[in-house]
């Protein structure tokens, strides 16, 4: 539901960069988007395409890089990846810590970079 | 013709809400003012809890209430008639709220000097947790009638909130509904996350809620 406010930073965000190094052209805009979050990649890309139109990225390509859960033990400082199909709650491989981790990994929405001529 | 170039951006793509929200926490917590968020599907009793922590709270505490609705008054109606002082933002249609909304509720309410601002985000699991308020904590309302299961399918929200209200517990027996199994999904994308099951028909555990915020508080204010 909040894909298109979303697209319009993406949009307004490459289209700033491409400009401050005199593109002509926008092909591709590489995106990282966390595990957890709820983007659905289908309405980024229809909306991408319908406020783009008309702009310097115009039928650029929307390539995205999930990015996998991972967890800091506060405990031990040890970083973890998380799974997300797993049923079971997160616990520190090296000193069983299971409450005092941190998410650090998985709620990403970066525009990594973009590709431009 | 030019040639191909990939230019590194790094930039997240919240990163002006973000900084808005993180810049609006530190004013506050200098007012001595706590911000919460609080978030839940339409219809699990956001409103009805709001009024029901209003009452077990500390009398001390001033407390004032920033309702997003898409486009009714009628949670900001409620809260008027319980002498809560009430900003009514309509988000014409947005499903959430973020740094920027907040801060127009805020110069509404801040005028009554509230300690306590409690925002009421737009009913939704998606959109609200994506975006940062400025919120000192986020706080789910979950209602047993939505089952169990929805850690494993909105992790995100569970992800982002420090306690997890759990409503509507006066018919859990009507229905399928695991609390163990409900906070072994929350803890899986969460492992500090507390839970507290109230109901707001009755009243039951809303004096644990209220003296969580009460506590809270507290801590911010050394």
């Amino acid at each position: 539901m909040h894909e298109l406010p979303l697209t319009n930073k993406i949009l307004e965000t490459a289209i700033d960069f491409a400009e401050k190094n005199n593109a002509v052209q926008i092909q591709e805009i590489n995106l990282l988007i966390g595990e957890l979050s709820d983007i659905e990649e289908h309405w980024l890309n229809h909306y991408f395409k319908y406020i783009s139109k008309d702009t310097i990225a115009a039928d650029a390509n929307l390539k995205i890089t999930k990015v996998n859960i991972k967890w800091l033990c506060l405990n031990c400082f040890f970083e973890f990846d998380g799974d997300k199909k797993s049923d079971k709650p997160p616990k520190c491989p090296k000193c069983q810590e299971t409450k005092n981790l941190e998410l650090i990994n998985g709620r990403e929405f970066i525009i990594e970079s973009i590709g431009i001529i | 013709m030019s040639e191909f170039k990939l230019i590194k951006v790094k930039e997240g793509i919240l990163s002006e809400n973000d900084k808005k929200a993180g810049d609006l926490r530190q004013k506050l917590k200098k007012e001595n003012k706590y911000l919460i968020n609080l978030m839940a599907s339409p219809g699990a009793g956001k409103t009805s809890s709001i009024l029901k922590i209003a009452q077990n709270l500390n009398k001390n505490i001033r407390l004032a209430v920033i309702e997003a609705d898409i486009d009714s008054s009628v949670d900001a109606e409620k809260m008027s008639e319980n002498n809560i002082s009430t900003v009514q933002l309509s988000t014409g249609g947005f499903c959430h709220l973020d740094a920027e909304m907040v801060i127009q509720g805020l110069e509404e309410v801040v005028k009554e000097n509230p300690d306590l601002i409690i925002i009421e985000n737009v009913g939704n699991l998606v959109c609200p947790a994506e975006f940062d308020t400025g919120a000192h904590s986020n706080i789910m309302i979950l209602s047993v009638p939505e089952g169990d299961d929805k850690p494993l399918k909105y992790p995100l929200i569970f992800s982002v909130c420090e306690l997890l209200i759990v409503n509507k517990t006066d018919m859990i027996e009507l229905t399928d509904f695991n609390l163990e199994e409900l906070e072994k999904r929350a803890k899986k994308v969460n492992p500090k996350i507390e839970i507290i099951p109230v109901s707001a028909k009755t009243g039951k555990g809303f004096e644990k809620v209220a003296s969580w915020i009460e506590q809270k508080i507290q801590k911010t204010r050394g």
